[in-house]
């Protein structure tokens, strides 16, 4: 039972694309913390 | 004399051409393994010639050649995405000498017991699982 | 992969300039360390940006980094989706990482909990299996950054190895938990950022049409959904996961550090921004097929193929993440493991009476010597010892159970809590060497459970939570 094309290109597209949300999601998290100086 | 001659050196490149002039060395390793992942590793390390293809076969002759591999400047290669059977490799330089050739068997684990392993770990999940969201709520979160 | 893709020189410099820039780093962020709780766990108060960071960071290794393509390259679907489960732990812990700091707002380590919960014999076999597996994660690490270094590089491996370690050693010793926080943030920056671009040019370069297609016509069997051994794995490795993550004191410290209602989003977050990485890492190994290359041994893949995409570049890239994912684990080791050391075995068993001042300076002592045993260890480059964190799934997944039961029933006691993780042990290393190492973590937390029910139903404990406030 082999994978489709369909499900592989959702599992790697989806999986780069939240992958390439990660960054953004974690510097802004810092700089909103840095603001309300609650980094630590 | 001349035509005798000329026949015999016909014969000796028809022979070599047929069975390849095999390498002295034996330096095509493991001779035999077995795979039960349909991954396995071929090294080559001692060795002074210069090959440039590895290829595979499902004959010990070598008569279809099913995959070729570039394998030059490497001393060895892991190949993987095999399906079950026995296949043949050998090593071709840059004379078109062949290495030894080297088999490897393969043979998937069996599906039942994958699929029995499979179940018993995903019961022993949803028990932890439901631990988790039982405690959790229990205890007022 | 014979060609060795960037010059020692490049790969000196590389390692030269980003270990001076985290020691400095780590140097800067210790100023301010005045007391116990500010070196090992950052002062109690670690926001949710850099609470998520780093458990993300952590749980990204040298392994996600460079197993992940291997075990695409060799599992195919299977090898990237069964890696990205380990994601689970990060997310089971979740609600945990929020009990533990409720119930234990002052307390210090794992071991802490295991000593106050369930006494004196489940506490020692509990120390035994942490640090089984943190020698076998520190070795791993230690090998594997020397090794990738020399095949990516041809620098040396002993000096390669002993770099990485010194460098680690250095900023943690010298900045405690906020060091080995901070640089995880900028770890995880420079790692994702790496990932991603390495996925993104492989996608655009070669067209995932076309590496789905020769996977599809060369080697079919990556893409088969019912692969046997990648199904007969699959469990086995995601309790290995779960397993490491609820026993080690790498997330207990964790959890102690955050703030109050941090640790449950943190976690939850980490754990779902991580779920991603192993398919992106992963998925590259399928290009082989595509490009027609194919590796010396299957862990260089992802090196392999990463250099093939984008040149020295690449493995330039490659190189960088693979160092930032090294550096982020070992540092949370090296002070995770040191924390055990100074507060269990040193405060524990040794000298009781130990001031909060003393452990501060006790535990700065013992991450060097951590350090140092671990380059003693790696220096031989027992090929075996890379190895040994396999070993260690028998050990970590039998304390699966008694950790759940323990945090949330009053009901288990203590003793049956040391035999189920003794037991689960024994019988997980048993399955190892008897059946194969993918039933050993099974076995371990099957046999775990069914004796920590026994206990649960045989005694009620009726354990007072308030005791695990109290000071000694």
């Amino acid at each position: 039972m082999l994978m489709s094309y369909f499900w592989f290109q959702i599992l790697v597209y989806g999986a780069v694309g939240l992958a390439a949300l990660a960054p953004i999601i974690l510097i802004a998290l810092v700089i909103i913390d840095w603001h309300k100086e609650q980094l630590w | 004399m001349e035509t005798l001659r000329r026949f015999c050196t016909v014969l000796v490149v028809l022979a070599s051409l047929v069975s390849r002039v095999t390498v002295a060395e034996d330096v095509l390793t493991p001779a035999s393994q077995s795979s039960s992942e349909g991954y396995y590793t071929l090294r080559w390390e001692h060795s002074s010639s210069n090959f440039q293809r590895l290829e595979v076969s499902s004959d010990a002759t070598f008569q279809t050649i099913s995959v070729e591999y570039p394998v030059s400047g490497m001393k060895g290669i892991s190949l993987t995405g095999y399906q079950d059977g026995t296949y043949f490799f050998r090593l071709i330089d840059d004379q078109q000498q062949a290495s030894n050739s080297a088999t490897v068997v393969v043979k998937h684990r069996s599906l039942s017991l994958a699929i029995i392993l499979f179940a018993l770990g995903f019961s022993l999940f949803v028990v932890l699982i439901g631990v988790l969201i039982f405690s959790s709520r229990r205890r007022g979160h | 992969m014979t060609s060795v893709a960037i010059s020692t020189e490049w790969a000196l410099t590389i390692v030269v300039i980003f270990g001076l820039l985290w020691v400095s780093f780590g140097w800067w962020l210790g100023r301010n360390n005045k007391t116990l709780d500010d070196f090992m766990l950052a002062g109690r108060n670690v926001g949710f940006a850099f609470a998520s960071a780093t458990a993300m960071a952590t749980w990204i290794t040298s392994n996600t980094t460079l197993v992940a393509p291997q075990l695409t390259y060799q599992f195919g679907v299977w090898g990237m989706i069964g890696y990205s489960l380990a994601a689970l732990g990060l997310i089971l812990f979740a609600p945990m990482a929020k009990r533990i700091k409720a119930l234990m707002p002052h307390g210090y380590t794992c071991g802490d909990f295991i000593r106050k919960r369930y006494g004196f014999w489940a506490w020692i076999i509990f120390l035994v299996v942490s640090l089984c597996y943190a020698f076998g994660w520190l070795v791993s690490l230690g090998m594997a950054g020397g090794i990738l270094l020399s095949a990516l590089s041809g620098l040396d491996y002993f000096i390669g190895m002993s770099a990485i370690l010194a460098i680690c050693v250095a900023y943690t010793l010298l900045g405690g938990l906020k060091a080995v926080i901070a640089t995880d943030f900028v770890q995880t920056i420079i790692i994702l950022c790496g990932v991603i671009l390495i996925a993104y040019i492989g996608i655009t370069d070669i067209g995932l049409d076309v590496i789905y297609n020769n996977v599809e016509d060369k080697s079919p069997q990556l893409l088969n959904l019912l692969f046997p051994a990648a199904i007969m794995f699959l469990f086995n490795n995601i309790f290995f996961g779960i397993g490491e993550i609820f026993h080690s004191n790498v997330w207990w410290s964790r959890a102690f550090a955050f703030k109050e209602n941090i640790g449950k989003k943190a976690f939850l977050t980490s754990g779902l921004l991580w779920l991603p990485i192993p398919i992106v890492t992963g998925f590259v190994a399928m290009a082989a097929f595509s490009l027609d290359v194919y590796p010396e041994s299957a862990d260089m893949i992802g090196p392999l193929i990463a250099a093939q995409i984008l040149g020295k570049v690449g493995a330039i890239f490659v190189f960088i993440v693979v160092f930032s994912a090294l550096a982020s684990s070992l540092d949370s080791l090296l002070a995770a493991t040191s924390d055990l050391i100074t507060k269990d075995i040193y405060k524990g068993l040794i000298n009781k009476n130990a001031s909060n001042d003393h452990l501060f300076r006790f535990s700065k002592y013992s991450i060097l010597v951590l350090g140092v045993i671990t380059w003693l260890l790696c220096i031989p480059k027992v090929a075996t010892l890379g190895s040994l964190l396999n070993f260690t799934g028998a050990f970590v997944a039998s304390t699966i159970f008694p950790i759940v039961f323990g945090l949330y029933y009053h009901r288990l006691n203590g003793v049956a809590a040391a035999f189920a993780m003794g037991l689960g042990t024994l019988c997980g290393l048993i399955a190892y060497f008897v059946i194969g190492f993918y039933v050993a973590a099974l076995t371990s937390c099957a046999v775990s459970l069914f004796i920590c029910l026994i206990g649960l139903a045989v005694k009620d404990q009726q354990y007072n939570w308030q005791q695990l406030q109290s000071e000694e």
